[in-house]
């Protein structure tokens, strides 16, 4: 038990008061967001009651059709996480793959590969997704989808790099000049160690997504079946001038959800990439 | 070094050609039929048919792309669908009030974040360098249309000290009045984009207390102050300039959403809507200018980069 | 000429305290020079940034007196320190890295803006200075036109030791592994500058190296550090052929010869010891093959077995050379 406890207290030191703070708020998202639900009133429930300012009944007033507004931005929880985590691993498992086939094979491959990542790094990819969004149908798995195929040329150039450096390893050398296959080569030796810096990029990259999704909701290009924050704040703009509620408590949630992740991001790349500056006197 | 130049050109066109080829792909590869879109529900088959040769869209799409690229040469972006007007003149009409806010915000948004990343890297591992830090991440963390609406609420709404949307007043209006409905825009849009150049910034020059030749300016007999501001800074500060540039295309996300919340009359507002209503050749026009803008940035933020980094000059003059 | 009398530094690291250097003394005459050699990690880095009062965040110097040309400087104030010693009187070349300099300044802008710093001399006087202090590495003066990463590993070495010797003349010069990055070409010919220069000036020279060769043919005395202290020190002849500790023993044995006959290749098992707990008694115990019980509870004492020479050893006295048997490659 004291090995458990002591393997704590050293995460906790490394990662520092606030990125542990913003664990916690992460985590305590997550549990309300999955469980939540199952306590508070119906988020899809309409009723008379319009416009309520916050009170005991309805700690963050109602919206236009009644509905607690409480329990819609719980519920928003899932959409957020759902489209944060998706994104992300689609972004850094095609990232990933890609760019350490680049990196690793070199040629043709990479040129090609450099080539179209340079392109999409450039690229205004909001724009790009407003696009796809609103010619292929909102749909919220779509829009994970698009976010994440739009994403991923960030973690290739990272991997990219990571595989050049590691296969003039020993290691690798040596695992190339016994017969293994490329596939071999790059799952089990140049992606486990080089994959370091793209989960940090993808910490951040969760925040991201979730801005984005919520953005394209503002828009009114989001997934009409599901509550999103972004949604939500695109209704709460038409009550604005005496409803302000529904706009500032979802737009609330957003920022403490994304700071919490960009905080959380930087600390690991911060651990991962130990480039401490030595200051002297 | 010319050759240098020249390449990168080269790319440039090419990269706005490929984005352009890619936008055009997916307008065509959208389900709906395109003409009955802008047929309208009710038409009828003989009026579609009408529709489809106006537009070109009973050819090929090779066909249709090509033709489309020929009359680009000529500098004839279309017609828009939706506005009956010409989409190079459109586009023009609302160029300028983007680049007003864009830019504002731009200068403001790099001026602070950069001052602030800079005192935080000074200071690093201080309660200063904390607070910033912290400030500049949460700051970047906001999304700026709500940011926009709180603002809206606690300015206008609530104090009525500012107007809520719009670029002008009514009843016309000058100078001022355009600067005193800049002022809520630019606020949101520059407090998001100075939090990630102060992040941006921080990281960049703290990375560059760390190296060797601070310790030997150190060993030397140098003043802490002198090594910051005559080593750290001069080099922390040259990636900054092209990290910026690359951002670029973040300013024009910020700049639509922003534009939405505050009916800025701009070019995003405009190629939002075009994309609502189907408008293609004013979505095509809207993607090539905002393609070619971010590309031309990013073209002179690399060249400036090579005029300032030794290092990199020679690579550049090995063409 | 400078002495260093029980020079103690720790750094917090966040297990505890690294005990880097302790009760180090030594003193180095004009025209003398003093090597310093041990294995990696022993702590003799350590050693030239305490004398040069250039610790990172977490060191801090314990106790100790530094007298440079009779002035004690460790206990003057930090402002004081970096005006009057850092470089006036003592100068550092540090091992050769690919950052030593600043990359967007040319060679000859850094030198110059160094130079100005302790001679108040005009940029024409200042770029005069600095062409001659390269020429007297054998350097072209041209290369004052050119940026750090256009040099070689050497001529950057070689730019590093006319900045440390030659540009401003200080009392002493601490070399810090100054050709443990370059090939053995390079090596040579950098150690034969840093000699010919030696003898022109009449400084004091601390060379640091983990090879005990180098330091045996550029310096008078030596200093073999273990685990953060001294464990013998004294002339560099009689330390060669009287040498009493076991590890020097060894360091020397580990040596290969390029006239005695073929032998077997020594080394000395095991590794150094954690500095944040050192063992107790002789830190050299554990790898020592005549430990005795009273190595593993007692610290040995400094046993001086001549003028200029001592030793940290128990049994200084009674080892002989051909007695201390290592393993063998």
């Amino acid at each position: 038990m004291n090995k458990v406890g002591r393997l704590f207290r050293n995460l906790a030191n490394q990662l520092g008061v606030v990125s542990l703070v913003s664990v916690i708020i992460l985590i305590l998202m997550t549990l309300a967001g999955i469980f939540a639900p199952f306590f508070v009133k119906d988020p899809f429930a309409i009723s008379g009651n319009t416009y309520l300012p916050p009170t005991y009944e309805h700690p963050a007033g109602t919206d236009s059709l009644g509905r607690d507004v409480l329990s819609r931005i719980l519920v928003g929880t899932r959409t957020a996480l759902y489209v944060g985590l998706g994104a992300a691993t689609l972004s850094s498992l095609l990232g990933t793959v890609i760019g350490g086939l680049a990196g690793f094979r070199g040629g043709w491959v990479d040129e090609l590969l450099s080539r179209l990542i340079e392109i999409f790094l450039v690229m205004p990819i909001f724009f790009l997704l407003i696009l796809v969004v609103s010619l292929f149908g909102a749909n919220i798995m779509f829009t994970v989808i698009a976010i994440g195929a739009v994403t991923w040329p960030r973690n290739a150039r990272i991997m990219r790099a990571q595989a050049l450096s590691l296969k003039e390893t020993t290691f690798c050398k040596a695992a190339v000049v016994s017969g293994a296959s490329t596939s071999r080569i790059l799952f089990f030796h140049i992606i486990p160690n080089g994959i370091a810096p793209v989960i940090a990029s993808s910490a951040l990259l969760i925040g991201s997504a979730v801005l984005i999704e919520a953005g394209l909701s503002f828009l009114g290009l989001g997934d009409p079946n599901i509550i999103s924050w972004g949604g939500m704040i695109r209704d709460g703009r038409k009550a604005l001038t005496f409803a302000p509620w529904l706009s500032l408590f979802p737009g609330l949630a957003l920022v403490v959800f994304a700071a919490a992740m960009s905080f959380l991001g930087d600390r690991l790349s911060h651990i991962l990439n130990p480039e401490l500056s030595k200051k002297t006197m | 070094m010319v050759i240098y130049v020249l390449r990168r050109f080269v790319q440039m066109f090419l990269t706005v050609g490929v984005i352009v080829a890619l936008i055009f792909t997916l307008i065509h590869l959208a389900p709906g039929d395109l003409a009955s879109t802008l047929a309208g529900r009710e038409a009828g088959p003989k009026y579609l048919e009408q529709v489809r040769v106006k537009y070109g869209l009973d050819k090929p799409v090779l066909v249709q792309f090509g033709t489309y690229l020929s009359k680009l040469i000529r500098g004839d972006l279309g017609y828009s669908y939706t506005k009956s007007q010409k989409v190079s003149i459109l586009l023009m009409s609302r160029l300028p009030a983007t680049i007003l806010l864009m830019g504002t915000s731009l200068v403001i948004a790099v001026t602070i974040g950069v001052l602030g990343g800079t005192l935080a890297a000074r200071f690093y591992g201080s309660a200063l360098d904390s607070a910033l830090s912290g400030l500049g991440v949460g700051a970047a963390s906001i999304p700026v249309y709500w940011l926009g609406l709180v603002l809206m609420y606690v300015f206008s709404v609530q104090l009525g000290w500012l107007p809520t949307s719009g670029m002008r007043s009514i009843d016309g209006g000058g100078v001022l009045d355009i600067l005193r409905h800049l002022v809520l825009p630019v606020t949101s849009l520059s407090f998001i984009s100075a939090g990630r150049y102060l992040k941006i910034t921080r990281a960049s020059v703290a990375e560059k207390m760390g190296k060797d030749f601070i310790t030997t300016y150190r060993a030397v007999g140098f003043d802490e102050r002198t090594i910051f501001m005559k080593h750290a800074l001069r080099n922390g500060l040259l990636p900054v300039v092209t990290m910026v540039g690359l951002r670029v295309g973040y300013l024009l996300a910020g700049a639509v959403l922003t534009e939405t919340v505050f009916s800025w009359p701009g070019l995003g507002l405009l190629i939002y809507r075009a994309i609502l209503s189907r408008d293609y050749p004013l979505i095509l026009g809207g993607y090539l200018v905002m393609a070619i803008a971010v590309v031309v940035v990013v073209f002179i933020v690399d060249l400036t980069y090579v005029l300032l980094d030794p290092r990199v000059r020679v690579t550049a003059k090995g063409g | 000429m400078i002495e260093v009398k029980d020079l103690t530094m720790h750094y917090k690291a966040t297990l505890g305290w690294v005990k880097a250097v302790n009760d180090v003394t030594f003193s180095v005459d004009k025209h003398e020079s003093l090597g310093i050699v041990g294995e990696s990690g022993a702590g003799k880095s350590s050693v030239a940034i305490a004398l040069l009062r250039i610790l990172p965040q977490n060191g801090v110097i314990r106790q100790g007196k530094v007298l440079v040309d009779g002035l004690e400087v460790l206990s003057l104030p930090g402002s004081t320190f970096r005006k009057e010693i850092r470089w006036k009187k003592i100068s550092m070349i540090f091992q050769a890295s690919m950052d030593a300099l600043d990359p967007v300044y040319t060679v000859g802008h850094q030198l110059i803006s160094i130079l100005r710093l302790h001679r108040n001399v005009s940029k024409k006087e200042a770029r005069k200075k600095a062409e001659a202090a390269v020429g007297r590495v054998d350097l072209r003066s041209s290369i004052l036109n050119s940026y750090p990463h256009e040099l070689s590993g050497g001529m950057k070495q070689r730019v590093m030791i006319a900045l440390s010797f030659l540009l401003i003349q200080p009392s002493v010069v601490l070399a810090d592994e100054p050709t443990s990055a370059l090939d053995v070409l390079v090596e040579d010919r950098v150690l034969k500058q840093m000699k010919k220069l030696q003898g022109e000036s009449d400084l004091s020279v601390v060379h640091i190296s983990h090879n005990v060769s180098t330091i045996l043919t550029m310096c008078d005395k030596m200093a073999v550090m273990y685990a953060g202290e001294f464990v013998e020190y004294g002339e560099i002849r009689t330390v060669f052929r009287c040498c009493a500790h076991p590890y020097t023993i060894g360091l020397l044995k580990a040596v290969p010869s390029l006239r005695a006959p073929t032998e077997m290749l020594v080394t000395i098992p095991g590794t150094p010891p954690s500095l944040i707990q050192p063992p107790v008694g002789c830190t050299f115990a554990p790898r020592c093959p005549l430990a005795a019980p009273i190595c593993r509870e007692t610290t040995p004492p400094i046993v001086k077995l001549a003028d200029d020479h001592w030793v940290r050893c128990h049994f200084a006295r009674d080892i002989r050379k051909e007695d201390v048997h290592f393993g063998t490659l």
